[in-house]
């Protein structure tokens, strides 16, 4: 009875730990939004004449733009328009673009959603691809093949992404002229059109993210399959489908769920410079245009919205390393 | 096995000409690390006289016909302004090396000297506050998306290459502390350290004077590391349109504009994209020549492949 209650008590105290430790981690991905917002709103806000006088066009009379100014409220400190501006944006209200006049989530929307399918469909192909290949390569540790594909991945984590896609399109667009140059064919193509106009991004993507994860997956599991855990297994003769999946891959989980984590965040941000490459119709390329154009209220919008996705995955996957990994659950 | 030995003894009698001679067979040693060596002083030496060997200006519209193959007279072709490909190529890595090097070098400066001043005072009582300060400032900042947050400065300060240099040194600034915070707690309880404390020496000359030698082969390759990243980086801004402003013939910006004229002069793609391409991937191999002979457990560990 005595030995139960300690036991109980002890699994209590682990509970508050991870408790604490779940807490402390969302005290700080919750600052970190609130920064990335606060560097948003004071970097990209304008003066209040400049605002007044980009909403009503060049020829205005000063009385006019004054007007609009204490219309609006811009006369008011800035604290007090970031207070409003954020509790605004936490309620789904993104204001309206000055430049475009049009309602910012109308916009924006779906552009996230062509961005999620591209990512998603990318990290679909790319992460079992690259996990096979690293317990390929690991399994031959030095043998040709090993060395091959090793220094492919150098070369492609070395390259620019945005080479690595132009290469693409000269090779399958431009020379082969098997696939379309760009995505103009998601907007105003029909059926085939529209897949194809998929296709070279998320092969871009792909070549871009696989690397980093076989690279890291492939010396983890290395790592793993040397450990003393393995050979134990080798020699109990369990089978070589069981020891792989269970004491080789599952031990090398944390540094893949951090490699998982990094792809995902380069999916949401990164894919920026991508959606560029091939005029993709997606939220990284608003971002760029909105930038270029000087529309700070979509600028805005778009920068808090990918930060703070940015930082819930990097604060999932912090939270799933800690469950996976018992020594830093007991930290 | 000889190798790691030699490591042991030099890290233990620090001199000064024995680093550097390290740091050279380091390069010199492996056959990818004498490839990047090569390459990056073949790019050093287009991006610095290219300017000078250009038959033509970078930036005069109508040498030949708009997009026009390549001839005789321009060995590339011509773009779409009819300017001369091989002469803005030749003189548009300037700003593709310089803003780079620039900004790792504010980068190694601000965050680096915080970094080696927070490993210093995490082991002093009296300053681990310090410390702590500069550690969470670091946290906070590696957890801000680092193209977004170049992207919003742009947005609020306006492309140039200030802000650029600005922007990427704030990015790498936390990641080059770190670091160096670490290497710096490696060497600080190190006797010769306790021994100026001793002599009452000030906080500058021992953190000058006995550490940084100490950890300056850290220094450098760190430095190459975030040399490759950042030449990868401010390009994509580049070529984003939010670096270098036309007529400039940077790289990323040539290719940029001509990738709309990507099926009919393939070419004004092709040469700054490899360009880009070569310089990091040579800076790359130098950077993991470099970290590799540097990191004992890693050479170990690369020894049984």
């Amino acid at each position: 009875m005595a030995l139960q209650d300690t036991a109980t008590e002890t699994r209590g105290a682990a509970g508050a730990r991870i408790l604490s430790v779940v807490a402390g981690r969302l005290c700080f991905a919750a600052i970190t939004i609130l920064v990335m917002s606060i560097v948003t709103f004071a970097s990209t806000n304008l003066p209040p004449e400049d605002i007044a006088r980009n909403a009503l066009g060049r020829e205005v009379s000063q009385e006019q733009l004054e007007s609009y100014i204490s219309a609006n409220g811009l006369d008011r400190s800035m604290p007090v328009r970031y207070v409003e501006w954020l509790s605004a944006l936490v309620t789904g209200d993104f204001g309206v673009s000055t430049v475009t006049g049009r309602n910012v989530s109308a916009d924006i929307m779906p552009k996230l959603g062509n961005t999620l399918i591209l990512a998603l469909f990318t990290l679909a192909i790319s992460l079992p691809l690259a996990l096979g290949l690293a317990v390929y390569m690991a399994l031959r540790t030095g043998a040709w093949q090993d060395v091959t594909l090793l220094m492919v991945t150098t070369v492609f984590t070395a390259v620019p992404e945005f080479v690595t896609g132009l290469a693409l399109i000269l090779l399958f667009g431009v020379l082969l002229n098997w696939l379309p140059i760009d995505s103009t064919g998601l907007i105003f193509g029909t059926g085939m059109q529209r897949v194809s106009a998929y296709v070279l991004p998320i092969v871009t993507m792909v070549l871009v993210t696989a690397p980093y994860t076989i690279r890291i997956a492939r010396s983890a599991i290395r790592e793993s399959l040397a450990s003393e855990h393995t050979r134990s297994a080798i020699l109990n003769g369990l089978s070589r489908r069981r020891i792989l999946s269970a004491y080789v891959v599952l031990p090398a989980a944390v540094p893949i769920i951090n490699t998982l984590a990094l792809n995902l965040v380069y999916l949401i941000s990164g894919v920026v410079v991508i959606e560029n490459v091939f005029n993709f119709p997606g939220i990284g390329r608003r971002l760029v245009e909105a930038i270029t154009t000087g529309d700070t209220v979509t600028v805005q919008a778009i920068a808090v919205l990918m930060g703070a996705m940015f930082i819930f995955i990097n604060f999932c996957a912090d939270l799933l390393a800690a469950y996976v990994n018992p020594k830093l659950r007991a930290k | 096995m000889s190798a790691i030995d030699e490591i042991g003894t030099v890290a233990e009698t620090p001199v000064p000409g024995g680093q550097q001679q390290r740091l050279w067979t380091s390069l010199t040693a492996s056959t990818s690390g004498t490839v990047g060596l090569t390459l990056s002083v073949l790019m050093l030496a287009i991006i610095v006289l290219g300017p000078f060997l250009a038959p033509y200006s970078p930036t005069q519209i109508g040498l030949g016909m708009p997009n026009d193959a390549p001839s005789w007279s321009h060995v590339f072709g011509t773009d779409e302004l009819g300017r001369d490909i091989l002469s803005r190529f030749l003189s548009g890595g300037g700003s593709v090396l310089l803003v780079p090097l620039l900004a790792v070098t504010l980068a190694t400066l601000v965050g680096g000297g915080l970094g080696v001043l927070g490993g210093y005072a995490s082991v002093q009582s009296r300053l681990r506050w310090l410390d702590q300060l500069i550690s969470s400032v670091f946290d906070l900042t590696l957890a801000l998306p680092p193209l977004l947050l170049a992207l919003v400065l742009i947005a609020g300060f306006g492309t140039s290459h200030m802000t650029m240099i600005f922007a990427v040194a704030l990015i790498f600034a936390p990641r080059t502390g770190r670091i160096l915070r670490g290497a710096t707690q490696a060497v600080v309880t190190s006797d010769y350290i306790t021994a100026a404390q001793a002599r009452g020496e000030g906080l500058p000359y021992i953190l000058v004077r006995e550490l940084l030698p100490n950890i300056a082969t850290t220094v450098i390759a760190e430095f190459t590391l975030r040399m490759t990243w950042a030449v990868i980086f401010v390009a994509a801004l580049s070529f984003l349109g939010l670096g270098a402003q036309p007529p400039s013939s940077d790289w990323g910006l040539m290719v940029a504009q001509a990738r709309s004229f990507i099926t009919v002069s393939p070419l004004a793609v092709l040469a700054p994209a490899t360009g880009i391409a070569v310089l990091s991937v040579s800076l790359n191999l130098v950077a993991d020549a470099l970290s590799q002979h540097l990191d004992p457990a890693s050479r170990r560990k690369g020894a049984t492949v």
